[in-house]
């Protein structure tokens, strides 16, 4: 039996399928429908109404096959000696055979789900067990945590205004880490710019802690970040992204590296309640940089994609709960129908994207960097304003995120 | 999703597994890289279950998971299959990735290999990861270059690895005869074998579940077997040749040191060059590799040592013997030194012991013994140093050669060097937390040569054509000079020729050894190459105990770099030379003379090498006599080859000589001072022609104690080709009563310059002499008749100057067209085909 190259997607993605001899009508059944025809001393599989040409061996029968429709044996399943799909004489056969596919699939859903109460109450138990485990054994004073990894701050120079962000993979395993120093070693900075470090589980970039300093918090020497519970013990490296917010005239000078210190918790749990905590970002899958990622489609609930805004009028679009976890910075496409003198804003707390112009297309793509401090979930504003003569319509065609990578030159 | 639309597929073959293959399947496709689909292969699993999730997966994902069915071939059969139809389905995808469907892949993992395998040179074939555990907790460290040799040692490319496509294009497959494991690995040394090379994929995010008992379990019983499999499916990868090419590109063992200089060349063979670098740039380098020893490597050894004294060693073709002889004594010690003194004769002589190391020229130390002393307490480094270079501890070696000895200088620089290593002793931790499990690059080869029993090589890069020379000892007799006389054939016909010496500490230095040896080795270096084995006799003739000597293991190692070998007589030799024919290397025993003992009984090599021909391609015979005596005792014809000798060194003299008239004859006797000679005899028929034949005698003792008196004085050895020919030509007869011997060099080398000889009929001397026509053959017998025919001999001659005279041109005539050059063609020939150039 062979079957062309084009074809092996087709059948071997298919979960379901039926076979036809040769000379068997084709019933009208909603399945994927693959007629079996002679080719020289060979047989060629290909899908019913194409013509039939060489191909490849098939060496075993598909898996989804679910049946050959044949008045009898075809020959050619002496091809696939190993467990051949059943022979249907009919339509009717197949109808029987379904019925019995049927019964054993809600059979086995209906295991499937009695496992599944059995491993969430088991699932339960352990989390009241490991509750209790630790309300008992949070009771002792915390312990004092070992010095497992220690760098000697190098040279440092002072860090651009604007978004820095510096990686770190450390030589050490992320299970048990409960306290990171970061080498300040100079730090002049006002409310406005801010230091967020976040903790990170290398392998799977997964956030395990992660801390917003606000910039007058800053001072120069190890700033201390503690985990509130020590890191699961999971086999991975620790890894540790900064980034940092500068404003203009404000100073921060961090080593080349940076350079970090790591402290394990021994022997008594350390439980503590750390300052700086952003405890949302825990479990966190950090997303892949430089992809644009979608937005969940319920972020555009009660938000008016189309709006006709009159000359000289100023309307603002709010979205009040956009999830910005992870994320770096937005980036809002719009189309303008009719007119030209259209502008248009983003805005967020902490950052504003200033009023940009539509090409002579009709198409602007707005960028908002998201600034290091700011919470979860965020309000975003769209501010339009029309200039020109004539009533014009704006389309809000679309709105992605977008992860940044690492900040060239700072190693 | 399109076929062309898939980058990378991930092909998980299933086999009793159904409740784990849906979490590989899940963790297939939740990669954050877009186009990665599934190549499920039911390898005809009798659970009908897995195919129920693989379909189920099918349908949850549209166009993403392939489900292939087959009879039940085994893991490399499904496998194949997978990527078999994984190369026609996805036209574009760049990967394969080898998925079993009991293990993991955390999401950004796809995504950092496809990177890694895009940014990659063509020959990476396949990226491997570090192997996390799942279930039994262990992380495993496989950072670090690409090694062949570590792979020869421990599997540490994961199965799971992501195979670029051109690789398998080009036809790789795994090996479906393989049911009991080790596949992989057998499909890394494939990939070897193409050409292809591995990498490493850091910080990947496997996860490999290790349970109790699994198919791996199952296969780490089955060790020795699946190694023996390993062994047998890539011979040329795991031939000892080929470890010595691995060991010298991938582990160089020196680092050499030059005093005075800021500068660290690390080379594996000495004599070859190497790019130097700053000793800050080495400091670095090495303390990374302590930090990670099976990662990175380091040299084994630190040598300090001027240029002056490696050129010492180099002229007199010592450099690789002491290499490795120092490499040897560093197994035990952690410092060796070698210290250089004039010889006071044309030799050359070794020895050593435990002792302090002052005046050493060239010091050797175990660089992993050096870091570990300094990193303990870098504070007292220095006096962690000095306390090494004494006994026990230290081993000195000291070595006799011509010529001025150069500087003392390489302890001091030592010292030096110990104190900046430990300034320079980082401050960081190991460079990774996860467990460091395998063989460290420094101590790679040393484990690849143990698992074949082999020791130590010499750390050389052969080149051309190599030929071992080896002999018991090398003093100044007829053997010796045969041979050297050979050995300058050889290398004018392109080959290198190696002498080995297996007992002796000596070595003479007979005019043209460097010329015609390109290095000179002692191999006894334990235990004694001399020992029989009290348990068994070849017909009372002794069988060598040394092949059950570790140190042979040493010896072995130490001739892998050549082509061929000639053993002549060294017992220990016919303990190697089978081991060396299995090895590829062409045997040949060199047979000169059979010998008795002292009451009659068959003694010596040729009774010995009886027991051993199995072990040799060829025997050289230098007569007619020893190659009849040979067919005689069972010896195959076609591994006989007939090596006459002809005169042991070129003369400058002319053959012409006026006839010897009106004046006494004149007889020399020039050779050994030894028993075998018959000195006895010498002496009597000396005393017996005073006053009517004038004397002289020139030649030493050499294997028993001193000669009896003779009743002339002794002149020193005749051994330049000057001092000979003025002796040949000094002398009308030569005179050798010799109870044995085999083809005397000295009755070619009389004869050739008219000088005519009387000499007993032993051995082969009557296949060279032709009795009354160009020599006397005298009959052996007790020691008065021999010498009373002797003395008779002389007086027919006395008596019949013309008659002498007769003998002596015809005796020049025979021996004028006799070369080496010619005795040799067939041999020559021989070697060629065994070992074309």
């Amino acid at each position: 039996m062979r079957l062309l190259v084009s074809d092996l997607g087709g059948l071997m993605a298919s979960p379901a399928a039926l076979l036809l001899d040769a000379g068997m009508p084709a019933p009208g059944v909603g399945l994927a429908l693959w007629r079996a025809s002679p080719l020289g001393p060979d047989w060629l599989l290909h899908p019913e109404g194409a013509p039939a040409q060489g191909g490849v061996k098939l060496a075993a029968a598909p898996a989804g096959v679910l049946g050959v429709l044949a008045a009898a044996t075809p020959v050619w399943l002496a091809a696939w000696p190993d467990d051949p799909p059943p022979v249907l004489g009919d339509v009717a056969a197949l109808a029987t055979l379904l019925a019995g596919r049927v019964q054993a699939l809600r059979a086995r859903n209906g295991a499937l789900r009695e496992s599944l109460v059995t491993l969430r109450a088991e699932h339960e138990e352990g989390r009241v067990a490991m509750t209790r485990l630790m309300q008992a054994t949070g009771q002792g004073w915390p312990g004092a945590p070992r010095l497992v990894h220690a760098d000697t701050p190098g040279p440092a120079p002072a860090l651009p205004a604007g978004r820095t962000r510096l990686r770190r993979l450390l030589p050490a395993e992320i299970g048990g880490v409960c306290g990171i120093g970061l080498h300040l070693s100079r730090a002049e900075c006002g409310p406005g710019s801010a230091l967020r470090l976040r903790l990170l589980a290398h392998e799977s970039e997964r956030v395990l802690g992660a801390w917003v300093v606000p910039g007058e918090a800053l001072v120069a020497g190890w700033l201390a970040l503690d985990l509130p519970v020590p890191a699961p013990p999971w086999r991975e490296g620790a890894a540790v992204e900064i980034d940092i917010d500068l404003m203009t005239g404000d100073l921060l000078a961090l080593p080349e590296g940076p350079a970090l210190r790591l402290f394990r918790a021994e022997g008594p749990p350390r439980f503590t309640r750390p300052a700086h905590w952003e405890g949302a970002s825990h479990g966190l899958a950090l997303p892949p940089a430089g992809v644009r990622l979608g937005l969940p489609p319920h972020v555009w609930a009660g938000v008016p994609r189309r709006l006709t805004l009159r000359p000289g009028e100023h309307r603002e679009v709010v979205m009040p709960a956009l999830p910005v976890l992870g994320l770096d910075r937005l980036l809002a496409r719009l189309r303008l129908h009719g007119g030209s003198a259209m502008q248009a804003a983003l805005h967020c707390p902490g950052s504003a994207s200033g009023w940009r112009d539509f090409d002579w297309q009709g198409e602007v793509e707005i960028a908002l960097p998201l600034p290091a401090a700011l919470p979860a979930t965020t309000a975003l504003s769209l501010s339009l304003r029309q200039l020109g003569s004539q009533p014009c319509m704006v389309e809000w065609q679309g709105l992605v995120g977008v992860r940044a990578g690492e900040t060239a030159g700072h190693r | 999703m399109r076929p062309d639309d898939v980058q990378i597929a991930c092909v998980i073959p299933a086999f009793g597994q159904p409740g784990l293959l849906a979490e590989a399947l899940a963790s297939v496709m939740a990669q954050t890289l877009p186009g990665v689909a599934a190549v499920v292969v039911d390898d005809g699993c009798r659970m009908p279950e897995t195919r129920e999730v693989a379909l189920e997966a099918a349908s949850l994902h549209p166009g993403r998971v392939h489900v292939l069915r087959t009879a039940n071939g085994g893991l490399s059969a499904a496998r194949n299959r997978g990527i078999g139809h994984a190369l026609a389905a996805f036209p574009r995808a760049r990967g394969i990735y080898m998925l079993d469907a009991d293990n993991r892949i955390l999401p950004r993992f796809l995504e950092r290999g496809l990177a890694l395998l895009d940014a990659a040179s063509p020959e990476v074939g396949w990226l491997y990861p570090d192997i996390d555990s799942l279930g039994v907790q262990d992380c495993a460290d496989v950072s670090g270059e690409f090694s062949r040799l570590s792979l020869l040692l421990d599997n540490y490319c994961e199965a799971g690895s992501l195979l670029q496509r051109g690789m398998l294009e080009a036809g790789l497959r795994y090996d479906e005869s393989l049911r009991q494991g080790w596949e992989d690995v057998e499909f890394w040394l494939r990939g070897l074998d193409a050409g292809f090379v591995g990498q490493y994929w850091p910080d990947a995010g496997f996860r490999y579940r290790r349970r109790a008992e699994s198919m791996l379990t199952e296969s780490d019983r089955l060790t020795p077997e699946l190694r023996g499999a390993m062994w047998a499916r890539h011979k040329a990868l795991y031939h000892p040749r080929s470890l010595m090419a691995l060991e010298a590109a991938e582990a160089p063992r020196h680092a050499i040191l030059t005093p005075g200089r800021d500068e660290a060349r690390v080379v594996h063979d000495p004599a070859t060059a190497a790019p130097a670098r700053t000793r800050a740039a080495w400091r670095a380098a090495i303390w990374a590799a302590h930090r990670n020893p099976p990662a990175r490597h380091h040299p084994a050894i630190t040598v300090f040592a001027a240029p002056a004294a490696l050129a010492a060693l180099r002229g007199q073709g010592l450099l690789h013997w002491a290499f490795w002889l120092a490499a040897l004594m560093l197994r035990g010690h952690p410092a060796v030194g070698v210290v250089l003194r004039p010889a006071p004769e044309a030799r050359l002589r070794r020895g050593f012991w435990p002792d302090q190391l002052e005046g050493a020229q060239l010091l050797f130390v175990s660089t992993e013994a050096m870091l570990r002393g300094i990193a303990a307490a870098p504070g007292q480094a220095g006096a962690w140093a000095m306390g090494i270079l004494a006994a026990p501890h230290a081993v000195r070696v000291e070595l006799e050669l011509p010529g001025e000895p150069p500087a003392a200088d390489a302890v001091a620089e030592f010292l030096g060097e110990v104190e900046a290593l430990a300034l320079a002793l980082p401050a960081a931790p190991a460079p990774t937390w996860r467990r460091q499990w395998r063989v460290a690059r420094h101590e790679m080869a040393r484990h690849a040569f143990q698992r074949q029993e082999i020791g130590l090589p010499m750390a050389v890069t052969p080149k051309g054509r190599n030929i071992g020379i080896i002999q018991p000892l090398h003093t100044r007799g007829g053997v010796e000079r045969v041979l050297l006389r050979q050995a300058a054939v050889l290398r004018a016909r392109g080959w290198t020729p190696h002498l080995f010496v297996t007992q002796s500490n000596e070595v003479a230095l007979l005019p043209g050894i460097n010329e015609a040896y390109a290095s000179v080795n002692f191999l006894q270096v334990s235990g004694r190459e001399g020992w029989s084995d009290p348990e068994r006799a070849y017909f009372g003739a002794e069988i060598s105990a040394y092949g059950q000597h570790y140190s042979s293991d040493d010896a072995f190692a130490a001739l892998l770099g050549m082509d061929a070998v000639v053993n002549t007589h060294a017992l220990a030799g016919h303990a190697l030379a089978n081991r060396l024919r299995r090895a590829g290397i062409a045997t040949v025993l060199g047979l000169h003379l059979t010998e008795r003992g002292p009451f009659g009984e068959p003694m010596g090599q040729a009774h010995s090498a009886l027991a051993y021909e199995y072990a040799y391609d060829m025997a050289t015979v230098i007569s007619d006599k020893l190659r009849g005596w040979c067919l005689a005792q069972g010896w195959p014809e076609s591994k006989l080859m007939l090596l006459r000798n002809a005169p042991g060194y070129p003369s400058q003299a002319s053959a012409v000589r006026p006839p010897p008239q009106g004046r006494a004859l004149r007889a020399v006797f020039l050779g050994r001072l030894d028993a075998q000679k018959g000195l006895e005899r010498l002496g009597l028929i000396i005393a017996a022609t005073q006053g009517w034949v004038e004397w002289r005698v020139a030649g030493k003792a050499v294997l028993g104690g001193p000669p009896p008196e003779l009743g002339v004085e002794v002149e020193p050895p005749a051994e330049s080709a000057a001092e000979l020919d003025a002796l040949y030509g000094w002398a009308d007869l030569l005179l050798l009563p010799s109870r044995f011997e085999g083809v005397p060099l000295t009755i070619l080398e009389a004869q050739r310059l008219g000088c005519v000889p009387i000499a007993t009929d032993v051995g082969a001397v009557a296949e060279i002499i032709a009795h009354g026509e160009d020599g006397w053959l005298l009959e052996n017998g007790g020691d008065g008749d021999v010498a009373a025919a002797a003395v008779a001999a002389l007086r027919a001659l006395d008596a019949d100057r013309e008659r002498l005279a007769r003998m002596s041109r015809q005796a020049a005539t025979r021996l004028e067209a006799a070369r080496w050059e010619d005795t040799m063609g067939d041999f020559l020939r021989w070697l060629d085909a065994k070992v074309p150039a």
